[in-house]
């Protein structure tokens, strides 16, 4: 009100003086969020070429204006400059509204040196697009192993799982551009469908602590994001070219980014990639080739109000399987365990033959968001996805041409998301979701489905909240409901059906019997040889989270965290029924399975000085009802293809903890030592037995050397030392006797220790004008050393890849 | 403490989101309206009836003849499942025949024998446990390209002194290598399409 007063007052001398240039300006600077004032804010006239700062009430004043145009450009530490232009013709008073938390926006933050993390107190890993771009060749899951605790669950060196602290597949959820990929991931050979050339920035949280994500990820989550826009107009991209000795593989990828100072912008991206059969130290690991394709477009507009994204990718992957992998009973995979070398050995080239993975993903996502004033941002998104997965086995009379697997699986997803970011105290976030799946498995295989047709519905609502109580101090929390109903058509083997108790259990959901090749309706017949059944199961599952963050002093931290996960059955877990080729063994599901309940509690400690660094990451993980797929009771069941192993799907209650630890040294201004290391348990706590694939202890150290002056030289050396798992579940060993023969054990224990040295040099050079050619030269597994690694699925009948010279070009413009 | 969250300042942004909510519950309750019945699926090479059987070259009315019949087509050998009519007499040499049915249909003719490649991809193998047998292959057996006879017509031989034991046959696909050489036939291979045994008798 005084200044109110005072510009009055002002106002009037002037008329009184009326002259020419005798005009007065009067501006108020606020805070879009919450409406305070901005103080010590820099305003700068170019015309006039003076500077003025706004008072503690926001305000300031330009006196002495000429009529005419009035330009402005107002700028605040942590806000984004503004360019403002005021018509004078009478003395003016304008309110200036600024976006004053700049980290918010999806922009780089000064806070955080250019890294946004999705979560305050969880514990989170990010890798950068520098650490990405040299997995360029590889897949999603070999990149994430860059984070302490991250290990992979693989089938040959090309289909790679993430495992996050012990668990994999449907208890880890990965984000791919906002969008929750939906690519079968129930299947423990089937890796994320992701090119990793369209990822800029990778968070992983360990945990289900991101409850905005989903409420089920007991693993944790991958959060994968392409580049930010920036406003600016600018052209700029990418392109990598890469080749490798092992496999003689080779990439490209190249992206190209147009942006405007008006917020629209645009990217397009394509990669390919294709290798050819592996080489174990010893010998050729026939069919390991694979042939990779992608494309991404984005387009949209981005300013600080509003905007707006649509997005489309596309990814092809056709991958080889190692051929001696193709088993028939466990007597065949006690054959191949005592091999000393595999029973395919040549080399096919670049040919891919059966058995082998043709999957294909496409992903289109439309968002737009908005701000509203004193409130905070609006999302709303809907995305579709499209997952054709074929499998091609080894068959007979030409019908290897024909997929073994045909399963298409289609995903609608709707969200709307509001951040209430008007206190920076105190955030808000909450949102909705609704999603209707669908998958459909093509009957035309000739082999009874592995999946059912099946529906599914998934209806989320969501609340995260962060508070920061002090200065040092940061409290998140988050809850989270899910309704999942499972709607599916599926036929049963009457024997099975039996079997499993369901004749008794649930006969109400009998909709059909199978009598000589036909379906008849609504009848339970006795000459039936399958059953067609509807089960439909609904499932609410609540999670929630709570964490602490809080600083002990400048260079140190201490996090704390609770987490409750809850995760509903996935297809396979209730519906697999039927023969596991490559696992040689026959797999149970149970429709009585219901939903697991995850709880873990975290502590994390870090130590960040300029030369050294500490993170210590400890968790403790209860999960009640887990489900878990264990040797059944049935043992060893005669089929006319040989004996198998019967495996079920049961669920007993499991502990994991562990612990993960990275340090960093700064020896001298250009030798830095670097160590990471997870050790990690897990056990059966029913059964009283370890769990099986848990990772063994890893530990990787490295020393690298870097000179900025020789243009960004940098080289450096790697041990990987990975301990032999020496808590297997030994009971899941088989023994098979054979009428009149002795017994066949079949012992799947793991395999031992290794040890393997990794080396990389690279330099960056200067190209053209504002282009830069960064040259990378690498060998894995540099003594080629014969190993086999206890998470790959098909230790059991080869070795690993042995040496790999690999050297890439990546010119940036 | 200021909580403030549902505090929605302006009339639009209520709206905004009652329409947004409005649309999802219209979404999440569209039903699956498309309950067309699937269609149900055999394996279509599925092995579900073995039938091998011998006949005595000197008494066509001597047979022995070995069954299975995947009566209810969960590809177990089911205990019920196995018949074995007949014993051998000592000394006697027998003729044997494979049959392989996929239910109705001739599987051995129709998925192996009818090209040349399916030959090539298959070789039967056989064991005598505990019975005294020597085998050949029949001169009328198919012939794979390495010159090995496939195993669908073979000769058989009995010993002279009483026994019981367990005649096996196994199916091997796509084997690296394997001989006939000694007539049971060996393969190198680890993806056997058929492996069973029966319980029989020479009196």
């Amino acid at each position: 009100m005084k200044n109110l007063l005072i510009f009055l007052a002002l106002t009037i001398s002037y008329i009184v003086n009326s002259q020419e240039c005798t005009y007065t300006f009067l501006g108020e600077i606020s805070d879009f969020h919450d409406g305070t004032p901005i103080n010590q804010a820099t305003i700068y006239s170019k015309s006039l070429d003076k500077y003025y700062v706004s008072d503690s009430h926001g305000k300031f004043k330009v006196e002495d204006l000429c009529k005419g145009i009035l330009d402005l450009v107002v700028s605040h530490v942590a806000c984004e400059t503004k360019k403002i232009s005021i018509v004078i013709d009478a003395d003016t008073y304008k309110s200036i509204i600024m976006e004053h938390h700049i980290q918010d926006l999806g922009e780089v933050s000064i806070k955080s040196f250019g890294i946004n993390k999705e979560t305050k107190t969880g514990q989170e890993s990010i890798i950068k697009s520098d650490v990405i771009n040299k997995y360029s060749a590889m897949s999603l899951g070999d990149v994430l192993k860059e984070v302490q605790g991250v290990s992979s669950l693989n089938t040959g060196s090309t289909i790679v799982k993430p495992i996050i602290n012990g668990l994999h597949s449907s208890r880890i959820l990965i984000m791919n551009n906002g969008v929750r990929q939906q690519d079968q991931e129930w299947g423990i050979e089937h890796a994320p469908n992701i090119d990793i050339n369209t990822a800029s920035q990778i968070s992983v949280i360990k945990g289900s602590g991101a409850l905005a994500y989903g409420g089920d990820a007991i693993g944790g989550v991958v959060v994968i994001n392409p580049n930010r826009v920036i406003n600016k107009d600018t052209v700029y991209g990418r392109t990598i070219i890469g080749g490798q000795t092992n496999g003689s593989g080779y990439n490209i990828t190249s992206t190209i980014n147009k942006n405007y100072k008006s917020g629209w912008f645009g990217q397009v991206q394509g990669s390919y990639k294709i290798n050819g059969d592996f080489k174990a130290p010893d010998y050729y690991l026939t069919n390991t080739g694979l042939n990779s394709k992608g494309i991404s477009a984005r387009f949209g507009k981005n300013k600080f109000e509003s905007g707006f994204e649509l997005y489309y990718s596309y990814f092809d992957n056709e991958i080889g399987i190692l051929k001696s992998a193709h088993i028939g009973n466990i007597k065949n995979l006690a054959t191949a365990l005592n091999a000393p070398v595999p029973l395919f050995t040549d080399d096919l080239g670049y040919d891919i033959i059966e058995p082998k993975q043709e999957v294909e993903h496409n992903l289109f996502k439309a968002s737009y968001y908005k701000r509203f004033k004193n409130f905070g941002k609006v999302d709303i998104q809907y995305d579709y996805q499209n997952n054709q997965r074929f499998e091609f086995d080894i068959r007979r009379g030409g019908r290897s041409e024909k997929p073994a697997v045909d399963l298409k699986l289609q995903t609608h997803t709707v969200s709307v998301n509001a951040k209430i970011d008007n206190n920076q105290e105190q955030k808000h976030n909450f949102g909705l979701l609704a999603r209707y799946q669908n998958n459909f498995a093509n009957p035309d295989t000739g082999i009874r489905r592995l999946i059912p047709d099946c529906d599914k519905y998934d209806f989320g609502i969501y609340t995260t909240n962060e508070w920061s109580i002090k200065d040092n101090l940061i409290v998140d929390s988050g809850l989270r409901y899910d309704f999942s109903r499972i709607d599916a058509l599926k036929f049963y083997r009457v024997s099975a059906w039996e079997n499993q108790g369901y004749d008794e259990d649930f006969r109400d959901i009998i909709v059909g019997s199978v009598v000589a090749g036909e379906v008849i309706n609504d009848v339970i017949n006795t000459n039936a040889s399958q059953y067609l059944t509807n089960p439909i199961f609904d499932f609410h599952n609540i999670s929630a989270s709570i964490g602490i963050k809080y600083d002990l002093n400048d260079n140190q931290h201490l996090s704390l965290g609770y987490n409750l996960a809850s995760r509903a059955p996935n297809a396979s877990e209730m519906f697999s029924d039927g023969l596991h080729h490559s696992a040689a063994r026959i797999e149970t599901g149970d429709i009585r399975i219901d939903s697991e309940h995850s709880h873990r509690i975290s502590a994390t400690y870090a130590y960040n000085a300029s030369k050294f660094n500490l993170q210590v990451e400890s968790y403790y993980n209860t999960i009640n009802d887990f489900i878990n797929l264990i040797p059944s009771s049935d043992g060893i069941i005669p089929l006319i293809r040989g004996p198998f192993p019967s495996w079920e799907y049961t669920q007993t209650n499991a502990s994991i903890f562990g612990l993960d630890v990275t340090t960093n040294y700064q020896i001298t201004e250009n030798l830095n030592a670097n160590h990471k290391s997870s050790f990690i348990k897990g056990y059966d706590k029913k059964a009283d037995l370890p769990l099986i694939d848990i990772p063994p202890f890893i530990t990787t150290n490295s020393i690298s050397y870097t000179n900025s002056k020789w243009h960004n030289f940098n080289a450096s050396l790697q041990s990987e030392w990975v301990f032999k798992q020496n808590e297997f579940p030994n009971e899941y060993n088989y023994t098979v006797a054979i009428a009149n023969e002795d017994d066949i054990n079949v012992d799947l224990s793991p395999p031992p220790a290794y040890h393997l040295m990794h080396i990389q040099g690279e330099l960056t050079l200067p190209v053209f004008k504002q282009s830069n050619l960064n040259i990378r030269l690498s060998v894995d597994n540099v003594f080629n050393t014969k190993y086999r690694n206890y998470l790959n699925r098909l230790r059991f009948f080869a070795d690993e890849m042995g040496r790999n010279i690999k050297l890439q070009l990546q010119l940036n413009y | 403490m200021k909580i403030n969250f549902l505090n929605f300042k302006t009339m639009k942004t209520t709206k905004f989101y009652a329409s947004a909510f409005l649309g999802l519950i219209l979404l999440a309750s569209c039903s699956s309206d498309d309950d067309s019945t699937p269609a149900p699926v055999e394996e279509e090479e599925a092995i579900t009836s073995i039938v091998l059987t011998f006949t005595n070259q000197a008494d066509a009315t001597d047979t022995v003849v070995l069954t299975w019949d995947d009566a209810n087509l969960d590809e177990v050998i089911d205990a019920g499942e196995k018949t074995v009519t007949g014993e051998f007499n000592t000394g006697e040499v027998y003729n044997a025949s494979l049959d392989l049915f996929n239910i109705d249909r001739d599987f051995l003719e129709e998925d192996i024998t009818s090209e040349q490649a399916g030959i090539d991809a298959h070789f039967f193998v056989y064991g005598a446990t505990s019975v005294e047998f020597t085998m050949e292959r029949a001169d009328d057996d198919f012939t794979r390209s390495d010159n090995n006879k496939l195993g669908v017509n073979t000769v058989w031989a009995a010993g002279t002194t009483a026994s019981t034991g367990d005649i096996s046959i196994q199916l091997f696909h796509e084997s690296p290598s394997v001989s006939d050489a000694d007539g049971f036939g060996t393969a190198e291979g680890t993806d056997t399409d058929i492996d069973i045994s029966f319980g029989v008798e020479i009196e």
